[in-house]
């Protein structure tokens, strides 16, 4: 067991001693400290330690004794001396003279308002830089798509149907399974708000409107937003770390050829087709609410649909869905690419790419809307 | 260096599935020596390292720390990963008092200064202290990490391909850095290496491993008279011999 750091100071008629005892190590000499600062201020030149009976040493403790003897009158031009007789202490306190260094004075700031406003004005402008970026990255991206036609066989198919069944196929469930809970709670939320004005048989329009128009094209982006987004961008941007893009390029390897353009054509395929699932789910949803709640048997319920909902609705959120699908790859890829050195960026990054993806969905279909709106369809 | 013994290695064998990397290796590792660990790649010498700082279990054998034992003391490790391992999130002051920071109680300043002190024996520069492992060299990151080792003072510095990957003036030094800490600080240092240089540099003895053993252990001239198979390849091929050269010049 360590024994517990401890030292007496005393002025023999030669000069003044420190005598250690006990354990001087990193964990014995925290205690010590404030003592040791208050005993410099009186040390006089000329100290000797006494280490006869100092038990175990190290470097951390040294430091402390030779700081105390720095501290003193004598400051950096203090001599090392010892009285006794001990292992290491000579050479360990020799070792910490020798490299003593401070720690250098931490980067300056700006502090208060000054501080605030850099941070806001830094921020916007990065803000600004980013939208830049993106819009540039998306058209790169078209100029390569087109390549990509003008050219097929520079197409990567098997990296296009990896990707399909990774980021579509394997997200259908996931997709179902929410917009079925999403059509029965339209359904519920009809059942009860129609049902105050005796027209309870509207929430089969009500299901069928929401579900196609709006709902089965969002919900699909937003998760794969979450789902897949954060995938594009993590892989990339470890490849990024690990310098897998700079060997790529190197041989002659265009990244945008071989990580962006399947991705982006895989999302694009694939949206659609999950969106038709999302929107048929959703509709069951709402289907089985009606025949519980409502007693409008499913014949009834598909017989109203063909008869009030012109396919017209059908389209307006089908065409949504690859826009969603370009937009989710293209932010996903860039925000990849622009991972740095560290693992910090790639969170950051990660972070972006779902935050970006979700406001680009959500912004996108508001501007859909008010242009079908304006197109009165 | 002493005769008391460090690290005691008995009877190890590592299995991994079908494959066997260890098999019945024994190996004494003295109290105050720089103990080198050399053998082809896949051998089991960063095995054996993880094996015995407790991150991979062996299979069987044990290991065991007779000097510590003896005297009541807790084996303390600092073990240098051979990219470094810096926490990229920290920057190159706050790594180093990260394990401070952990297990003691010393206040922000003294850890601080403490921190500085062990990357001044790290031979790096203060200007450092602020930046993040990604903004510096390789080889600061190299010495950075093993000012981290060494924070809390350990009785053990393990060194995992110390001067891989630095140019040879670096590594010079570097193999400098790493004698006058482990003999100011009287270290025990186990240090794996493919560093001809480094080994005749300062190793005071060498660990061979072969074939899932220690097939020859000594200084280099007792290894080089009784050497064979790969072990004489290994000293005498003409990396060897120039490093034999370099090491008769200094």
């Amino acid at each position: 067991m360590a024994a517990e750091a401890a030292f007496d100071f005393r002025e023999d008629d030669r000069a003044p001693v420190l005598a250690l005892r006990g354990d001087w190590t990193v964990d014995t000499i925290a205690s010590l400290e404030a003592e040791l600062s208050a005993l410099a201020q009186r040390l006089k030149p000329g100290a000797v330690v006494d280490v006869g009976e100092l038990g175990r040493f190290d470097v951390a403790g040294a430091y402390l004794v030779d700081r105390t003897l720095r501290g003193g009158a004598a400051g950096e031009e203090t001599r090392i001396a010892i009285r006794g007789q001990h292992i290491n202490a000579l050479r360990l306190l020799q070792a910490a003279r020798k490299a003593a260094a401070p720690p250098a004075p931490p980067p300056e700031r700006l502090k208060g308002v000054v501080g605030l406003l850099d941070g806001v004005g830094r921020a916007v402008g990065a803000m600004g830089e980013e939208i830049l970026q993106t819009v540039g990255f998306f058209g790169q991206t078209l100029t390569v798509l087109a390549r990509l036609i003008t050219s097929p066989r520079r197409i990567r198919w098997v990296s296009i149907v990896h990707t399909m069944e990774v980021a579509g196929l394997n997200a259908l469930p996931i997709v179902l399974l929410l917009s079925f809970f999403i059509g029965m709670v339209v359904a519920y939320l009809g059942a009860r708000i129609l049902g105050d004005f005796g027209a309870t048989v509207f929430t089969v329009e009500l299901v069928a409107f929401s579900m196609l128009r709006e709902f089965g094209a969002v919900i699909t982006a937003v998760i794969l937003a979450g789902r897949t987004n954060s995938a594009f961008t993590a892989e990339i941007g470890a490849m990024k770390m690990r310098q897998e893009i700079d060997a790529m390029r190197v041989m002659g390897i265009d990244p945008m050829d071989a990580l962006v353009a399947p991705r982006v054509i895989a999302m694009v395929i694939m949206t659609p087709i999950l969106t038709f699932g999302a929107m048929m789910s959703g509709m069951f949803g709402g289907l089985l609410v009606c025949w519980a709640e409502l007693d409008i048997s499913p014949v009834m319920f598909f017989a109203r649909i063909s008869e009030v909902v012109p396919a017209q609705h059908f389209w307006v959120g089908f065409v949504k869905a690859p826009a969603f699908a370009l937009a989710l790859a293209v932010i996903g890829c860039k925000q990849g690419l622009d991972v740095g050195g560290d693992v910090g960026s790639l969170g950051k990054h990660v972070t972006t790419s779902v935050v970006q993806a979700i406001f680009m969905v959500i912004l996108m279909d508001a501007l859909f809307a008010l242009w079908f709106l304006e197109m009165d369809l | 260096m002493s005769d008391e013994i460090a690290i005691c290695v008995r009877g190890l064998v590592t299995r991994f599935g079908e494959q066997t990397v260890h098999n019945g290796l024994d190996l004494d590792v003295r109290r105050g020596e720089i103990l080198g660990v050399v053998g082809p790649s896949g051998t089991g010498k960063s095995v054996l390292l993880r094996e015995i700082v407790e991150l991979d279990e062996p299979t069987e054998g044990e290991i065991t720390f007779p000097y510590f034992t003896e005297s009541n003391l807790e084996p303390r490790r600092g073990v240098m990963f051979q990219d470094g391992a810096l926490f990229s999130n920290l920057t190159i002051l706050e790594n180093v008092e990260a394990p401070l920071r952990e297990h003691t109680h010393l206040s922000p300043n003294l850890r601080a200064e403490i921190a500085a002190l062990k990357l001044s024996m790290a031979g790096l520069d203060p200007s450092a202290h602020h930046k993040r492992p990604a903004q510096i060299s390789g080889g600061m990151r190299k010495r950075a990490a093993v000012a981290r080792a060494i924070a809390l003072d350990p009785e053990l510095l393990f060194l995992d391909e110390p001067t891989a990957g630095l140019d040879p003036i670096s590594a010079a030094n570097f193999d400098e850095m790493t004698r006058d800490l482990a003999r100011s600080l009287g270290l025990t240092v186990f240090l794996v290496t493919h560093d001809l240089d480094t080994l005749h540099a300062i190793c005071d003895r060498v660990a061979v491993l072969y074939d899932g053993r220690v097939a020859a252990i000594g200084t280099i001239p007792e290894i080089e008279a009784k050497a064979e198979g790969w072990v004489k390849e290994y000293f005498s091929g003409p990396r060897g011999r120039a490093a034999t050269r370099g090491a008769a010049e200094r």
